[in-house]
């Protein structure tokens, strides 16, 4: 059997679309909704409610759904909480009911019910909470089973994701009569407009009320309307499209369901993309949603709300029931009566909470309907509404049996968006409505989102905010000729709740919130909205109360005596709607999670199968396994050892280089640097110091003097950006005066770290034959520009970071990976080794180098043993706090070496030091161990450290404890250097 | 590194096959490209060494300026990049020269990678990572945009009304910029042209 | 939130770094309150509920520092102007 009406309807009878519904198929239309063709086959019982599991249905015909939440697709495409009301029918769709088991018939916690005072308000703080120990092993695990909605999907998502902006004139936000209306003055004056709505049909109510515009059906008009948009070329609709966030200065966030409608995404398209509107002006108009009726059993499968009914009798052809009741406090609530009547559906009664007087004079009106002036107090039924208790104004009760009940209770404006920036919206009295009040810079609302409910009103304002909001952005147009609708009446006497209901009268269908719980946090002292909402959990998940915050306000503002004015609202937060994480994401995932950086050499070390490791937003190769080499420990010993017998090539491009030119080059230098640069020779580089501001220790580098106002600077990898950002400051914010001119040449240069004792003779071999490396033509420190074997420019710079004789040479980005090629393959017969990260990182701690583990921002200078290097001189950042004696206190943790006493021994990063003898806690704590490394030189562990009055404890033994994983070693604490104290074999 | 390359940066066509690509993109090599920062309250005079030297006066509002030679793209205020065809000869003396005591001159030559980007969907995939407004009422032929796409900082500049962009990004980062743009492009179909040594770009 | 550069035009926050309180003096060095003088520089801030003036630096665009006027209760920015025109003509010293 099926509810599906002959004829109407916006569906293509021509396109059938198969689909599934826990496993069992049925048949709908293009242009049904999930809901929609589930209603046509007759399916009434969609899910089980998130407390008691009860059985729920379809209650809305729009986003606003709290019950009807199903799982679409399976296995990684599994999606949970989707609104059967939302999703577009497509042929092959699958969904399934959640939170049921073992079926969505015959679920065994439906027993809740049963224990539902154990189920009320607060529950949580209540109920689960003695004993303690009981949370995490037993009523959490139990809730969690029991409650909760649907399942995310368990493997990763296959499907692309993106992100885009899009900028406009006009953003017009919905897509019904008003926001038509909106968006077609506003695109007639030539503005930029974008108009977006989250339904696969753009028209809104027009799709769904039988009207006219003109005489013509509103879903004419709202067809010319689209077509006419459609021809404008500065004009770009966006169906499918749920503008959920508004964000500062005009920026709203949106994402369009590109290919939701399809089983899966045809191939290279996205499945949903994010996009953010950047709108000089906005107009919203979002509509409106209605509100349930809360009387006994409101929540049975085929309770639904009474303007749905005339969606899906309207626009999907579908009589969601064939003898309905009809209950409503408005005159709204009639239209619905109509138009099941004139669908050839049958009505039992229409049963208006109102005065007799009001109820008789729209019984003239509508003539064919009976009409009782009463209330519904219960409705009744196993899975589904078989009948209703009716209890008249007179007080006499009937039932009366019907398979559907609209309810009305008035329309609420879908004013969300005008309040994500913090404003508040103004309760009505009048119209017992929340409407807009402060709106966010640069938006305005139309129609029933700013409480004008009728057709006539919304088209007017919608005409006229479309054309102010485009005269804003500097066009001009005019008001169109009105067209003519038919008047409308909106009445309407609130009633919040049915007082002598019989059955659970609930307002939050998404949590299971009824009315008395409501009313009972009232009587425990709950006076604030917000604490009725984490109290009760109203208006809580994925629906966020979209039919329930009203009724829920003034329920608790009736109980507390209150106005619903200073009972006031929740907040709402961005999302609108739920909103994929994926699509958040974006391209933004997996390896593109964020922009990698490669070395020059990245080619040449991968064909060489080094290992990479990541470094900041770097691709470093940290080893080059040799044969029969596997884990780390084998070919780090093995390059450490080629580097201090022969010679090693290293890419160290990834230090930050900033080119500082101009007349007063060195007076910023001698500011940023905490050492003296005055006495630097052209053709001469220099270890440098910065601190920041509060005397601590900020980067370290060299300092190389390319001509008499050139330098050449470095930084350490990790901390490129911030120095060039500091330095920026220094120049514009503090000393402006300055005539000084610096740019980033981090990639104009690749930069290679030719190490070892036979370092002098490999460079030899591609330089031009002419230069001369001697120790008295570039002796260590030295820098200066050569040419290569091929007259190419290049810069050298005899520094060392592995304490070996040592240069580094600089090829424009571009020539990086001939040059490291070249490098490799001229030193084969010396023994050349490439190293890695690991091998440089072994030779620095040999050598006593300190790096980002002792440059942790919580050390000085002194600490790390520099201290004399501070120029008392001048003036340099960090030179007045820097003096401050606490950071100059000898007592300080400061930079040591340690050596395992036991030989075979082995250290960790972090271990603490204890004295000897002593307890393992925090009042013996001496400091940490910075960085170890197995050291193939010394064979044994070394490290370096930060122990207090270290500098005067060399020779002793203390202890280093790794309390968390149970490892502990007795070192010896020794100078830093492990290797060459005296410097000889870089000076060789 | 099979991973590193996964939209391996070659000519041919990406993403949909069918019909002409949405997106047409190049690599111009063979350039030279230097940073020129006017010295302190020099700019003016040293929009004049260059009118001298290169018949052009490099711009001071984010737009392009093409002489004889080079073309000036602003980079911010009193600082440009210098981009012409390669050279023989040190681009720093060159340039030094022309601008003498007025700015200071930075080879970039080997920083950058240059792209160009054409097709009738171009907007639409720089759009997926570049929150500038590049309607042709925004953006026109001639203006610069210092900017980011996909979070990697950019220079872009439109040449020709079609329209067709030039794209310089740091050298380091092209990897990760050619992974966005291959993913955003493969909906409308890219074809990546042979690379090609730089020109001004003539219509 | 999106900031208008004043070389740049308006552009997204995701392009700038923020840095802070715009209206701060580095203090001289040598004078004899120096330790406290920039004690006082270095640590102790407003936290204005209002109007607030705040250093941002354009990385993803001209690489220029900005002072940016700022409401923090709602951050609607009244303007921002390049810091080197703010400290060059040294005001608020």
């Amino acid at each position: 059997m099926s509810s599906r009406l002959a004829q109407g309807g916006m569906i293509n009878r021509q396109q059938a679309c198969r689909f599934a519904f826990d496993g069992a198929e049925y048949s709908g239309y293009a242009g049904d909704s999930l809901a929609s063709a589930l209603l046509a086959n007759d399916v009434r019982l969609i899910g089980r409610s998130f407390k008691y599991h009860r059985p729920r249905g379809i209650l809305s015909a729009g986003p606003e759904e709290p019950n009807a939440l199903v799982e679409l697709r399976s296995g990684a495409r599994r999606e949970p909480n989707t609104r059967a009301t939302d999703v577009e029918l497509y042929d092959g769709l699958q969904a399934t009911s959640q939170n049921r088991w073992p079926s969505l018939r015959f679920d065994v916690q439906a027993i809740n019910g049963l224990f539902s005072p154990l189920f009320v308000a607060g529950f949580y703080y209540k109920t689960f909470m003695w004993p303690a120990s009981f949370w995490e092993k037993v009523y959490e695990p139990m809730i969690r089973r029991a409650a909760g909605l649907g399942r995310a999907a368990l493997e990763a998502d296959p499907d692309h994701y993106e992100k885009s902006w899009a900028h406009c004139d006009v953003l017009v936000i919905g897509a019904g009569p008003a926001g038509l209306a909106a968006a077609l003055t506003a695109a007639r004056t030539g503005a930029r407009v974008i108009l977006a709505d989250e339904n696969f049909a753009l028209g809104g109510r027009c799709l769904a009320e039988r009207r006219t515009i003109d005489g013509q059906p509103a879903a004419d008009w709202a067809a010319q309307a689209i077509a006419e948009l459609r021809s404008l070329p500065d004009v770009r609709l966006f169906p499918r499209t749920t503008v959920f966030g508004v964000f500062d200065d005009g920026v709203y966030g949106a994402v369009e369901r590109v290919n939701d409608h399809l089983p899966v995404p045809p191939e290279f398209q996205p499945r949903q993309r994010v996009w953010r509107f950047i709108a000089k002006q906005t107009v919203l108009a979002s509509g409106s949603i209605e509100r349930p009726l809360v009387f006994g059993n409101n929540d049975l499968p085929g309770v639904m709300l009474a303007g749905a009914v005339r969606t899906y009798v309207n626009r999907y052809a579908v009589l969601p029931g064939r003898r309905a009741v009809i209950f409503t406090d408005n005159d709204d609530g009639w239209n619905t009566a109509a138009d099941l009547v004139a669908a050839g559906g049958q009505v039992a009664a229409i049963v208006d909470s109102r005065e007799p007087v009001i109820v008789s004079e729209l019984s003239r009106r509508f003539p064919e309907i009976q009409a009782i002036a009463g209330e519904v107090t219960g409705a009744r039924g196993g899975r589904h509404v078989e009948s209703v208790e009716v209890t008249s104004r007179s007080g006499t009760s009937r039932r009366l049996d019907c398979d559907l009940v609209a309810m009305s209770g008035g329309w609420s404006p879908t004013l969300h968006l005008t309040s994500h920036k913090g404003n508040r919206p103004r309760w009505d009295e009048e119209r017992s409505i929340f409407v807009p009040d402060m709106l966010p810079a640069g938006m305005r609302v139309a129609g029933a989102a700013n409480g004008d409910m009728t057709l006539g009103e919304a088209l007017v304002t919608g005409f006229r905010q479309g054309l102010t909001a485009a005269a804003a952005c500097g066009f001009s147009g005019s008001m169109p000729t009105l067209p003519r609708v038919t008047d409308e009446s909106t009445r309407r006497v609130p009633l919040w709740r049915v007082r002598q209901a019989s059955g659970k009268c609930f307002v939050d269908f998404q949590n299971d919130v009824t009315a008395d719980d409501v009313e009972l946090t009232a009587h425990e002292g709950y006076r604030s909205i917000e604490h009725l909402k984490r109290y009760t959990t109203l208006g809580m998940a994925t629906d966020q109360g979209k039919t329930s915050n009203v009724t829920g306000i003034a329920l608790l503002a009736q109980q507390r005596s209150m106005s619903i004015a200073a009972t006031g609202t929740t907040t709402f937060r961005p999302p609108y709607t739920p909103v994929a994480m994926g699509a958040l994401a974006g391209h933004h995932r997996g390896m593109d999670f964020r922009p990698t950086r490669y070395a020059p050499s990245h080619r040449w070390a991968s064909e060489l199968g080094a290992s990479f490791t990541e470094s900041g937003p770097w691709l470093r190769a940290e080893w080059f396994p040799g044969p029969g080499e596997s884990a780390w420990f084998a070919p780090t010993c093995r390059e450490v050892k080629a580097v201090r017998s022969a010679v090693g090539l290293c890419d160290v491009s990834t230090l930050g280089k900033i080119d500082v030119q101009g007349p007063d080059a060195l007076k910023l230098i001698e500011r940023l640097y905490a050492n003296n640069f005055a006495t630097l020779a052209v053709g001469r580089a220099r270890y440098g110091i910065m601190l920041r501001e509060d005397g601590f220790m900020f980067d370290d580098g060299t300092a190389a003097r390319l001509a008499e106002n050139r330098y050449l600077i470095t930084t350490t990898t990790s901390h490129a950006v911030q120095v060039y950002q500091h330095m920026h400051l220094c120049h514009q914010a503090l000393w402006p005066e300055l005539d000084v001119q610096f740019v980033s040449v981090t990639d104009q240069w690749a930069q290679f770290a030719i190490a070892g004792p036979r370092s002098r003779e490999l460079l030899q071999r591609v330089l031009d034959p002419q230069i001369d490396l001697s120790n008295q033509a570039f002796p260590f420190m030295a820098a200066g520009e050569v040419r290569l074997r091929n007259g190419e420019p290049a810069r050298l710079f005899r520094i060392s970071f592995s304490g070996e004789l040592a240069y580094e040479i600089a090829v424009p980005g571009h020539d990086g990976d001939s040059l490291i090629r070249a490098l490799h393959a001229a030193g084969q017969d010396l023994g050349v080794v490439p190293y890695g990260l690991e091998a440089l990182n072994v030779l620095r701690v040999e050598k006593g180098h300190v790096v980002g583990s002792e440059l942790n921002g919580q050390t000085t200078a002194h600490d790390l043993g520099i201290g004399r290097m501070l120029s008392t001189q001048k003036d340099f950042i960090g030179s007045v706090l820097g003096r401050r004696a606490n950071l100059i206190d000898p007592a300080r943790p400061r930079l040591v070496g340690i050596r395992t006493v036991d030989r075979n021994a082995k250290l960790a990063g972090g271990m603490h030091f204890i004295p000897q003898g002593a307890k393992c806690s925090i009042e013996h704590d001496q400091g940490h161990v910075t960085s170890v490394c197995y050291s193939p030189i010394l064979e044994q562990w070394i490290g370096l450290g930060l122990l207090t009055r270290g500098p005067e404890r060399h020779g002793e033994k203390v202890m280093v404890v790794d309390p968390l994983r149970g490892a502990e070693a007795l070192v010896e604490v020794c100078s830093p250097v492990f290797i060459d104290p005296e410097g000889a074999r870089l000076r060789g | 590194m099979a991973d590193a390359l996964h939209f391996a940066f070659n000519p041919g066509r990406l993403g949909h096959r069918e019909g002409a690509p949405g997106l047409v993109l190049q690599e111009l090599t063979q350039f030279t490209l230097a940073s020129v920062i006017a010295c302190k309250d020099q700019a003016a005079q040293a929009a004049a060494a260059a009118q001298r030297a290169f018949g052009t006066s490099p711009p001071m509002a984010p737009a392009t300026a093409a002489g004889n030679a080079l073309t000036f793209i602003w980079s911010g205020p009193g600082h440009w990049l210098a981009l012409g065809p390669h050279a023989t000869g040190a681009v720093e003396a060159r340039l030094g020269t022309a601008f003498g005591t007025h700015a200071s001159v930075f080879d970039q030559s080997g920083s950058r990678v240059l792209l160009e980007l054409r097709g009738p969907r171009a907007r639409d995939v720089l759009a997926k990572g570049m929150s500038i407004d590049l309607h042709p009422r925004a953006f026109r032929t001639g203006d610069v945009a210092v900017t980011t796409a996909s979070h990697l900082a950019v220079h872009l500049w439109q040449v020709a009304d079609e329209p067709v962009y030039r794209l310089l990004v740091v050298r380091t980062w092209f990897d990760s910029l050619w992974r966005w743009l291959a993913a955003s492009a493969a909906e409308y179909g890219c074809e990546v042209l042979a690379p090609a040594p730089y020109a001004s770009h003539t219509a | 939130m999106r900031i208008p550069c004043p070389h740049c035009g308006p552009r997204t926050h995701e392009e700038f770094t923020y840095y802070g309180d715009a209206t701060v003096r580095r203090p001289s060095s040598s004078s004899p309150d120096a330790v406290a003088a920039f004690y006082d520089y270095v640590y102790t801030r407003d936290n204005p509920f209002g109007l607030h003036r705040e250093l941002w630096f354009h990385q993803g665009g001209c690489h220029e520092w900005l002072v940016v006027e700022r409401d923090t209760r709602n951050h609607a920015i009244k303007g921002a102007v390049p810091a080197r025109d703010v400290f060059k003509a040294g005001e608020s010293k």
